[in-house]
Formats: structure tokens, C-alpha cells, sequence
């Protein structure tokens, strides 16, 4: 029962590489603008920067920041490349960007939105997605996305995992990242993911369980607290050196998950001091 | 491992006896003030903000003789600005200051914040007899800026005003500067070149003139939290000044009515509004929100952003925001785009639909300022203050609201009243001082009583403009200075003349005519706009 947490997270551990293929998650793109003699749809590129910002994994700078590290003579270039793929790789390359979606709005009766993916080292376009809008319409968020998912590959969005903690005492105090998160019994939790959590588990009278666990993307890892009762005036029996020790071999041997994390954050020192920094001032 | 794990158990216990864990080292907080007349004064306790990237952290400790304060145990942090204000016993801010950017909280950091006194500037012209000769017909003329220090005790007289005329104060965090400027005699524009003199915040004395000048009338302006940069709308053009040097180079051109500063740790950008339309009568949808970047030096390097009904714009915290007062709606201000954060509800029960024109945020409290016409002929317009989160879509909170209205006096015969209720009430500025404590906001209110034959009363057309500040948390009027107060009096049947503006419960005018003066600008020491 102890050993299904660390199953759990060596299954998905070993579906990890899958993801290889895949270009860095967080890779750095720069989304741009070029417009051919058109208006229409204004800030529609930085609306696109913003809905990748939020849904994905990806270091995105806008326009802005791509001019503040590129210089004022940005749009000026963008005017210049005319949407040719390895003019616009090389600004990418100027900011340090490994793509560059280039957000196109033209006018043929209907406003066109293009959207091209351009590889920076490849110097060429990996992706296109277009649409015809009326011309007085604009895209809503929901249409963004979707363009942002016919041309990205599903790594770079954001993925969850779901962490269930289970524990053998009702009404514990559930903490994961430091938030509060409700107390025991309580519902699996949704999490982004791929990430690493701490999770505490705690109620007045026990030992607190603590652990952190690596929550792959779409996996689930089940986490069984195991509180202990301690005695008031003295060290719950775990906490005696010979436990500790036979609680070691527990773990080596695959066993005992909850009593060694919980050991090992009861009785570890800070080694210098908490941490915290003394703060005086005055008034000159 | 036997060994470690007793150890572990040792330490584990040790622990439990509360043994107090050393520190990782020591940090010291400077607050720098002025040193000089104008010293905050009267403090007894410091409450310290650290904004910190995972949230606030705040300490309130007392202040001993020596000016020394002990904050106790704080976690280190990478990046943390922070702001102090200094309270006396009662808990009023009587001092108040900000780093201006970002700075590591580690063992052996010393940070500086500059710290001044909660002082509100008003500056403007004035319209006068000269000589005060009533025959003789009145001329616009310069004069000298009002000081409202908010940690003296007292209503405001007026009686404290700076040396020599200025039309508008700029605050730039600790530091101020006042644009002095021509002025019409016969129309009251101002005229020819603007001028920017330093003002000492130690004891306002007033430095040389920068060389930089300014073409158009000066109308708004804002200065960054370091003290580099003032920017400066006027009807011509948009100006930003270096102080270190005194030169000013055009952002942009155009008439530019409202002016706030972006500020984060790397770049500093002016956001403003072009062609602002009135806020009285039918809505105006011709303004337009430009974005300048002021870092790098380079000239018009303004763009637009949007065009709307845009009435105000202010910045906190690296975000910069709009009210726009056709669409009633609160939203961001981005280099590339406006984005609609939530509606403002303008209307009240028995009034009809109100227009947001003010806007000043403050630790994600937008301060909104909401014009609302008279119902009726007899009815007065009204003023609101509301509060609203710009994170949440809780309802705003109403913070002061008020039908103007103005009861003259006749100086001969005191028991003679007329109250007149006004047409229409408009904000004219808005600012929020010692990091949220204070709000102040300035308002022109415009009034008319036909002529009444029976009773002799004149037709009457009365212009009145007044200082409000606020204490913050509980709405409550801590100044309500009436700076000017003028008009027309008419009528065949009308035998009083010697008629003058009364002054409310709770509101100060100025001690002599000669201290009265229009409300061109407004701005706080650390003021947010």
C-alpha cells in the first residue's frame, strides 16, 4: 500500500521520452505582426501573445519586448521583409527567439489572418494556419486557440496531472505549494504539470506527513499520508534513532514511502539557522 | 547512520525548546528625509511594505529616540521593492516613501528609502481687479502654488504657497519641480515658452531653471518614481524632460490633456490621451491613448494605441490603465492594445447615467472619479468617488459622493442666503498620496440662479473650484479647501451687489482674496495617478 506513490510516478517517468520528439516546451518565440496596407483587427497579435502566454509552456515575448530588445527600427524591418520566412527568422535570431509566429492581416473584400510558424534556425515556415474574417469582425479567444492549436504541437500547451492524497484520519489539514487546499477527505486535485510539489498533511496531536512528488503531464500519483498520533513530552516512537534506522531499510527495500518523508522533515536540522534575515533600519 | 539519525534527534529536540535559530545574516533599511524644515515630524512607528514576486510582506515596528527601528525576521527575497510610511499615535501617515526599483533582500543589503512629508501642491492662474480696483476690468496673472501638508494640524488657508508663480507642480518620487509659463491677460491661456525649476523638497526653496523649455500651454504632466523624467502634455505637444540634464525632447504631437508614467525596473513609458474631449454634455469618442517609451532618449517615439471615449489613464506598479467615460468601463492600457477590465456602474437610484472622468490606482485600488448631470433643472449635479479592485469583479465601493451646490452670502446683510445647486461638476484631477492613506481630487463646478424680481436677487453665474483629500480607508473629508470662488451677477431688479461665496461646514477658503487662485494642476510628493 506504502509503495503505490513511487509505482505510480515510475510509470509515467518511463512514458516520459514520448515527448522527445517534440520541440522544447520552452522554447523562446517571438510573435510578431505584418500587415499589408490593412487596419483592420487591431492588436490582434499581441491578443495571440497573450493567449500563448496563457496557454502554454512557451517564453513568449510580444512585439513590445521584441522592440525593446531588438531596437525602434523593428517595424521598420518587419515592413521590409514582406513576410518572406528567412527575413523574419533573422529578426528571431537578433532576440534570441527560437520561432517566430508571424501574424499577417491583409484585406481581400473579407479582412485574411494568417498566422505562419517560422523556425529560426531553419529559416523557413514549419506551420500556416489562415482565416477569412468579415470585415468588421474580429476573432473572439476561443478562435485565437484554435488557430494557436493547428499550429503548435500539443507539448507546448499546458498540461495537468491530478494528485490524490489520500489519508488515514479525516479532518487533516491539506497544504500543497504552501496553498491550502482543504481538509481530509479530500477530492484528487488537478495540477499543472510537469511539476514538483510539496504536499503537507497535518492535525493537531499527529506527527505532520510531508513529502514532494513529481506530477508528470496527464498522470496521476496517489499519495497515502499516514498520520501518527504524538505523545505529548515526548518523540513519537518513530522518532527514536533505532526506528529511524529500521525505517531506512524500509525505504530501500520499497517500501514505507509516508514514514521516511515524514521522518526525514521532522528531524532534519536547517543547517544554517531558518534562513531568515534580521531587518533593522533607521531614519537619517 | 545511527550516528546522524541521534543527531537529527538531538537537534529536533533542541528545536522544541524554542532555541532561537541563528539568522542568515543582517539587512538594513535607510530612511532617507530631506534633512531640512520640511522633515516629516511627529512619528512614532514605521509600517514597511516589502512587495515581494510571491506577495506582500508587512511590518509595523515603533521608533525609538535615535530614529532606529528593529523589522525582526524576514525571508530573503531576489527581488523586492518597498515602501515605508512613518505614522504618528494616532496613525496618520505624516511621512512617506518608495524605492524606485527593485533590489535583492540578502545578508548584508543596505536599501535606501526616501521618505517626505504627504504634501498636495495646487497651482494655477488667477483672474483679479489689479490693484483690486472693481472698476477696472479683471486680468488673468500668475501666482503662487498652494501647499496642503497633510501632516500639519489645521484646514487649509492658503496661507502656505511657495516662493514666486507657477502654473503647474510636477512630483518625480521624492523630488518636485514647478513650470512657470505666460499667461493672456485678456483670455487667461497660458502663452510663449514653459520654463521647469527644481523646488527643494527639504525646504522648497527654488533652484535654477532647466534649459529645456516647453512650446503650447501646459496642461498635465507626471514625473517617474527615480527622479529622471518628467513628461509634460501640452496643447502643442508631448514633452519628456531629463532633470539630470534640463533638456526636453517631443514624444509626440498634439494636444495631450492627461499624462501617468509606467514604471517597471527595466524601462519607463509615458502613457496619455490626445484630444480629450469635455466630459459635460454629449460623449466624446475622439480621444485616443498614445504609448511613448521614454528609455533610450530618442524623439517622438509616441504611437497610438487606440482611440475612444478615453476621459483618464494611470499606472501602478508596471500597468497602466483607462477609464473610458462613453462605455463607463475600467480597462488596461498595453504598447499595443486597450483591454476592458470591468464595467463601472454609474448610475444611482433617482440620478441619471454618470460618466467615469478620474483615475488614479494604487496597489490594485482604482480610485474612480464619476460625473453625474442634474436630473432635473433644480437638481445639482453630483460627484462620486468609487473604489473598485482591479483584480476582482467585487462591486465597487461608493467612497464619497455629493450634490455641489454653493450658498452665497450677502456681505451687508448676513442673514440673506442664496443656494444655488450646480449644472454641472467636473474633475479636474485626481491623485493618490502616501501610498493609499491620502486621496485628493480637485473639481470645477459651474452655477446658475436666474434672476428673481421679488426678492431682488440677480441673476447669478458662480464658478467655484475645490481641493478634497480623503482619508482613504474610511472616505472620511480630512480638507475641503475652496480655492476659488468667482462669477457674474445681473439684472435690472437686482439692489444687492456686495454678494460672496460662503463657505460650508467643514470647508476652508483662502484667508485674503489675494491667496486665491484657479486649479490648473495637483499633483502629491509620491503622488500615483
Amino acid at each position: 500500500m506504502r509503495a503505490a506513490p513511487w509505482l505510480c510516478v515510475a510509470a509515467v517517468l518511463a512514458a516520459a521520452p514520448r515527448a522527445h520528439a517534440d520541440p522544447d516546451p520552452r522554447r523562446k518565440v517571438s510573435v510578431l505582426e505584418y500587415r499589408a496596407g490593412s487596419s483592420a483587427l487591431p492588436g490582434i497579435a499581441a491578443r495571440v501573445a497573450a493567449a500563448l502566454s496563457r496557454k502554454t509552456s512557451l517564453g513568449v515575448i510580444g512585439q513590445d519586448q521584441t522592440r525593446a530588445i531588438y531596437g525602434d527600427q523593428l517595424d521598420r524591418a518587419l515592413v521590409k521583409c514582406s513576410g518572406e520566412a528567412a527575413c523574419v527568422a533573422r529578426i528571431g535570431q537578433r532576440v534570441g527567439a527560437a520561432e517566430v509566429i508571424l501574424v499577417g492581416v491583409s484585406e481581400l473584400g473579407d479582412v485574411i489572418l494568417t498566422m505562419q510558424r517560422i523556425d529560426v534556425a531553419g529559416h523557413d515556415v514549419t506551420g500556416r494556419v489562415a482565416d477569412s474574417l468579415a470585415a468588421s469582425s474580429a476573432p473572439t479567444d476561443d478562435q485565437i486557440l484554435g488557430y494557436a492549436n493547428r499550429l503548435l504541437p500539443p507539448s507546448d500547451f499546458l498540461r495537468f496531472g491530478v494528485i490524490d492524497i489520500v489519508a488515514n484520519l479525516p479532518g487533516a489539514a491539506v497544504t500543497i505549494g504552501g496553498a491550502a487546499r482543504g481538509l481530509t477527505p479530500i477530492e484528487a486535485l488537478k495540477l499543472r504539470a510537469p511539476a514538483s510539489y510539496d504536499i503537507r498533511v497535518e492535525k493537531t496531536g499527529y506527527v505532520p506527513f510531508t513529502t514532494r512528488v513529481a506530477l508528470p503531464p496527464d498522470g496521476e500519483v496517489k499519495v497515502e499520508a499516514e498520520l501518527v498520533w504524538a505523545r505529548r513530552g515526548a518523540a513519537a516512537w518513530y522518532q527514536h534513532w533505532y526506528v529511524l534506522a529500521a525505517a531506512g531499510v524500509i525505504v530501500a527495500g520499497a517500501g514505507g514511502t509516508a514514514l521516511y518523508f515524514a521522518t526525514r522533515t521532522t528531524t532534519a536540522p536547517a543547517p544554517q539557522g531558518d534562513g531568515m534575515l534580521h531587518v533593522t533600519g533607521s531614519i537619517h | 547512520m545511527r550516528r546522524l539519525a541521534a543527531l537529527a534527534l538531538i537537534a529536533a529536540c533542541g528545536a522544541s525548546k524554542q532555541a532561537p535559530a541563528p539568522d542568515a545574516g543582517n539587512v538594513s533599511l535607510v530612511l532617507d528625509i530631506p534633512n531640512g524644515v520640511l522633515d516629516p515630524q511627529g512619528y512614532t512607528s514605521v509600517e514597511i511594505v516589502l512587495h515581494e514576486p510571491t506577495g506582500d510582506v508587512t511590518r509595523t515596528a515603533s521608533i525609538d529616540m535615535n530614529g532606529n527601528f528593529n523589522l525582526d525576521r524576514i525571508d530573503p527575497s531576489n527581488s523586492v521593492s518597498v515602501e515605508a510610511t512613518l505614522r504618528n499615535a494616532s496613525g496618520a501617515a505624516v511621512g512617506y516613501g518608495r524605492t524606485a526599483v527593485s533590489s535583492a533582500l540578502a545578508a548584508g543589503a543596505q536599501i535606501t528609502v526616501p521618505v517626505r512629508r504627504p504634501i498636495a501642491y495646487i497651482a494655477g492662474t488667477v483672474s483679479r481687479a489689479p490693484n483690486n480696483d472693481a472698476t477696472k476690468p479683471l486680468v488673468w496673472t500668475e501666482a503662487p502654488a498652494t501647499v496642503a501638508d497633510l501632516s500639519a494640524a489645521g484646514l487649509i488657508d492658503g496661507h502656505n504657497v511657495l516662493t514666486g508663480n507657477a502654473v503647474m507642480l510636477i512630483a518625480a518620487g521624492p523630488n518636485l519641480y514647478m513650470v512657470t509659463q505666460a499667461v493672456n491677460s485678456m483670455t487667461g491661456a497660458l502663452t510663449g515658452t514653459a520654463q521647469i525649476a527644481p523646488v527643494s523638497t527639504a525646504d522648497h526653496s527654488v533652484g535654477a531653471a532647466l534649459p529645456g523649455t516647453l512650446t503650447g500651454a501646459v496642461v498635465d504632466a507626471a514625473g517617474s518614481d527615480d527622479g529622471t523624467t518628467l513628461v509634460i502634455g501640452t496643447t502643442t505637444e508631448l514633452f519628456a524632460v531629463d532633470t539630470a540634464s534640463g533638456t526636453a525632447r517631443v514624444l509626440a504631437d498634439g494636444s495631450f490633456a492627461r499624462v501617468a508614467i509606467v514604471a517597471s525596473d527595466s524601462e519607463l513609458d509615458a502613457v496619455v490621451i490626445k484630444n480629450r474631449g469635455t466630459t459635460i454634455g454629449a460623449c466624446a469618442t475622439t480621444a485616443e491613448v498614445w504609448w511613448a517609451p521614454l528609455t533610450g532618449g530618442a524623439a517622438r517615439t509616441g504611437h497610438m494605441v487606440a482611440s475612444g471615449g478615453f476621459s483618464d489613464i494611470a499606472a501602478d506598479r508596471g500597468h497602466a490603465y483607462y477609464v473610458d467615460a462613453c462605455k463607463a468601463e475600467l480597462g488596461e492600457v498595453t504598447a499595443a492594445a486597450t483591454r476592458m477590465l470591468r464595467t463601472i456602474p454609474i448610475t444611482a437610484a433617482g440620478q441619471s447615467a454618470g460618466k467615469p472622468t478620474a483615475l488614479a490606482v494604487s496597489d490594485g485600488q482604482a480610485y474612480i472619479g464619476v460625473e453625474t448631470p442634474p436630473v432635473s433643472s433644480s437638481a445639482a449635479a453630483t460627484a462620486a468617488l468609487l473604489v473598485a479592485s482591479i483584480a476582482s469583479s467585487d462591486a465597487p465601493r461608493m467612497l464619497w459622493t455629493e450634490g455641489a451646490q454653493q450658498v452665497l452670502d450677502v456681505m451687508s446683510h448676513p442673514d440673506i442666503q442664496r443656494d444655488l445647486s450646480a449644472s454641472s461638476v467636473v474633475f479636474e484631477h485626481l491623485e493618490i498620496g502616501a501610498g493609499g492613506d491620502y486621496v485628493a481630487l480637485t473639481t470645477s463646478a459651474h452655477f446658475h440662479g436666474a434672476e428673481v424680481p421679488g426678492i431682488f436677487f440677480p441673476d447669478m453665474t458662480i464658478d467655484t473650484e475645490e481641493l478634497r483629500v480623503f482619508a482613504a480607508a474610511t472616505g472620511g473629508v480630512l480638507q475641503r479647501y475652496r480655492s476659488w470662488c468667482d462669477g457674474v451677477l445681473s439684472g435690472s431688479s437686482a439692489d444687492i451687489s456686495d454678494w460672496e461665496c460662503s463657505a460650508a461646514t467643514g470647508q476652508s477658503a483662502p484667508a485674503t482674496l489675494s491667496l486665491e487662485h484657479h486649479i490648473g494642476s495637483m499633483t502629491f510628493l509620491f503622488g500615483r495617478k
